[in-house]
C-alpha cells in the first residue's frame, strides 16, 4: 500500500488523551510507537482533576526519561475529552456565525453539566465548525476551556510545549489520507477508546455522523454497527465500502481484509459486506 | 471533507487568498473589457472591409458589362450637346437686329447642321437684306444665307416681303 510522508514533515511526539487511558506515542524509524500509557484510576465520570493527576504521572515518567529539553507534543483529544457533533442544517445555507451558535446551544445543552468552569473568555467552550456550504450537515467539535487550560499549564509545568492540539477524529482523517484511504463513498468507522463513531462519505463529504457507537470486537460487529447506522439514516442496503481505522494498539479486530498500518501510528482495514446481515433483520 | 482542526491554531482568513481572488476578479473585468473593445475594432474593420469589397465588386461588375446603352442614355447623348451650347448669347442678337417694321414670324435651331432658321417679314427686299447682314455682324452668328422670299399682301392691304434665312450658329 502507497503512503506519502513528506520528507519535511514535523514528527513529532503525540499524547493521545482518551476516556481510558493517557498514551504517548514516540516517533521510530517504523512510524508512531506506544511509548508509554497512564491509565485513569476510576471507571466513573471523568474529570479535569483525574485528567490533571493522570498527565502528570505520565509526563513525570516519560519527560525524566527522554531528557530532551522543552519537547512538543500534538495532543490528540478523543471525543470524551472534545466532544463531536453532527449538526444536520437541512438544504439551508448557514453563515458560520449561525453555525457556531449552534453549536454553543448543543454544547452547553449536552456537555454543559459535565465540564462547567468558566474559562477566562467567559465561555465554558471553543466551538469550531467544519462546513462547506451545501453539506447537508455540518461537524462541530467543542473543547472546553479548562480542559485546554489544564493541559497547555500541565505541560508548561514539565517544560515541555503543545505544537497543536487536534481531535482524534480530524486527525485520524488526516493521516488516514496519506494511505489514499477512506475510498471517496463509503462508510468510515473510526474507534477510540470507549467508542466508535460512524460517518457516511459521498463525494469525500460527511453526509451522516453517529458520534458514540459501540465498539466493535471484530469485523462482523462493525459490518452490523454500520449497517444499524445504515438503517438509521433510511438507506435499506449496505453496498458502499466499509472502511475501519484506530490506533494501532486496536488491531486485535479479527476478520478485516486489507488491513494496514500506517506510519502514523493507525490501522486501516475493510469490513467485508458479503456475510453481512440483511437490512430488514437488523431493523 | 473534515479539514486540520487545530484548536491552538485558529483558522485564519486567508488574506492572500481574498487578495488573489480580488485580483483575478479585477483581471478578469479587464479582459472582458479588452475583449469587448477588440470586438468591437474588429467589427467596425469587418464592416469597413465588407463595404470596400462591394464597391470593389461593384466597380468589376460594372467594368464587366457590355457598353449597351440605354434609351435614356441615348436621348441624354442626343439632347446634351444642343443643352451644353450658348443659348442665350444668340437669341440676345436675334431680338437686337429685329426691331420693328421687320419681324421674327418663326425660329429654329437646326442641331445636326449647327445652323439657325428663322423666318422673317420686312416691309421691302432691302431691309431683309440689310436684316441678314446685321444678324451675321455681332459674332456670335456666322454670315446668313438668304434661301427664300416672297412678295405678299397682308391682312391690312399692306405689301410685304417674308423671307426665310439660316446663318450658322457659333458656338465659340
Amino acid at each position: 500500500m502507497r503512503c506519502t510522508v513528506w520528507r519535511h514533515e514535523p514528527k513529532r511526539d503525540v499524547l493521545r488523551i482518551g476516556r481510558d487511558k493517557v498514551e504517548q506515542w514516540a516517533w521510530t524509524p517504523n512510524g508512531l510507537c506506544l511509548a508509554d500509557s497512564q491509565s485513569f484510576d476510576s471507571n466513573g465520570p471523568r474529570n479535569t482533576k483525574d485528567l490533571e493527576s493522570v498527565m502528570t504521572a505520565l509526563l513525570a515518567r516519560t519527560l525524566s526519561k527522554a531528557g530532551q529539553t522543552r519537547p512538543r507534543f500534538d495532543l490528540v483529544l478523543e471525543s470524551a475529552w472534545l466532544p463531536v457533533l453532527e449538526l444536520p442544517l437541512g438544504f439551508e445555507l448557514w453563515s458560520q456565525a449561525r453555525l457556531l451558535a449552534l453549536l454553543r446551544h448543543r454544547l452547553q445543552d449536552g456537555h454543559g453539566t459535565q465540564v462547567s468552569a468558566q474559562g477566562p473568555a467567559g465561555e465554558a467552550w471553543e466551538p469550531w465548525v467544519e462546513y462547506r456550504a451545501g453539506d447537508p450537515i455540518a461537524i462541530g467539535f467543542g473543547l472546553a476551556r479548562s480542559v485546554r487550560q489544564l493541559l497547555l499549564e500541565t505541560l508548561k509545568a514539565f517544560g515541555a510545549r503543545a505544537a497543536s492540539l487536534q481531535p482524534a477524529l480530524s486527525w485520524g482523517w488526516q493521516q488516514a489520507k496519506s494511505m489514499r484511504r477512506p475510498a471517496r463513498s463509503g462508510w468510515w468507522l473510526w474507534l477510540e477508546q470507549d467508542r466508535a463513531m460512524a460517518c457516511r462519505i459521498e463525494r469525500s463529504s460527511v453526509q451522516a455522523l453517529h458520534p458514540a457507537l459501540p465498539l466493535p470486537s471484530d469485523s462482523m460487529e462493525s459490518l452490523r454497527l454500520v449497517q444499524m447506522e445504515a438503517v438509521r439514516q433510511g438507506l435499506s442496503t449496505l453496498d458502499a465500502p466499509v472502511s475501519v481505522a484506530g490506533w494501532r494498539d486496536l488491531e486485535a479486530i479479527p476478520g478485516l481484509l486489507d488491513s494496514s498500518h500506517n506510519p502514523f501510528g493507525l490501522f486501516i482495514g475493510t469490513a467485508s459486506a458479503q456475510d453481512a446481515v440483511p437490512a430488514e433483520k437488523v431493523a | 471533507m473534515l479539514g486540520r482542526v487545530d484548536f491552538l491554531h485558529p483558522r485564519r482568513q486567508a488574506r492572500l487568498g481574498q487578495a488573489l481572488l480580488v485580483l483575478g476578479s479585477l483581471a478578469l473585468i479587464g479582459a472582458l473589457a479588452f475583449d469587448r473593445m477588440r470586438a468591437a475594432q474588429r467589427a467596425e474593420a469587418e464592416i469597413e472591409a465588407q463595404a470596400q469589397a462591394a464597391q470593389a465588386h461593384r466597380r468589376a461588375v460594372e467594368a464587366r458589362k457590355p457598353a449597351v446603352e440605354t434609351r435614356a442614355q441615348r436621348h441624354w447623348r442626343q439632347i446634351a450637346p444642343p443643352l451644353r451650347q450658348p443659348w442665350l448669347p444668340a437669341l440676345r442678337q436675334v431680338e437686337a437686329v429685329t426691331e420693328a417694321p421687320i419681324y421674327l414670324l418663326a425660329l429654329s435651331f437646326e442641331p445636326s447642321t449647327g445652323r439657325l432658321r428663322l423666318d422673317v417679314e420686312a416691309p421691302s427686299f432691302e431691309q431683309a437684306l440689310t436684316y441678314a447682314q446685321d444678324l451675321g455682324e455681332s459674332g456670335v452668328l456666322g454670315p446668313a444665307e438668304l434661301h427664300s422670299h416672297e412678295q405678299v399682301t397682308d391682312p391690312n392691304g399692306r405689301s410685304v416681303v417674308r423671307f426665310t434665312l439660316s446663318t450658322p450658329w457659333r458656338t465659340r
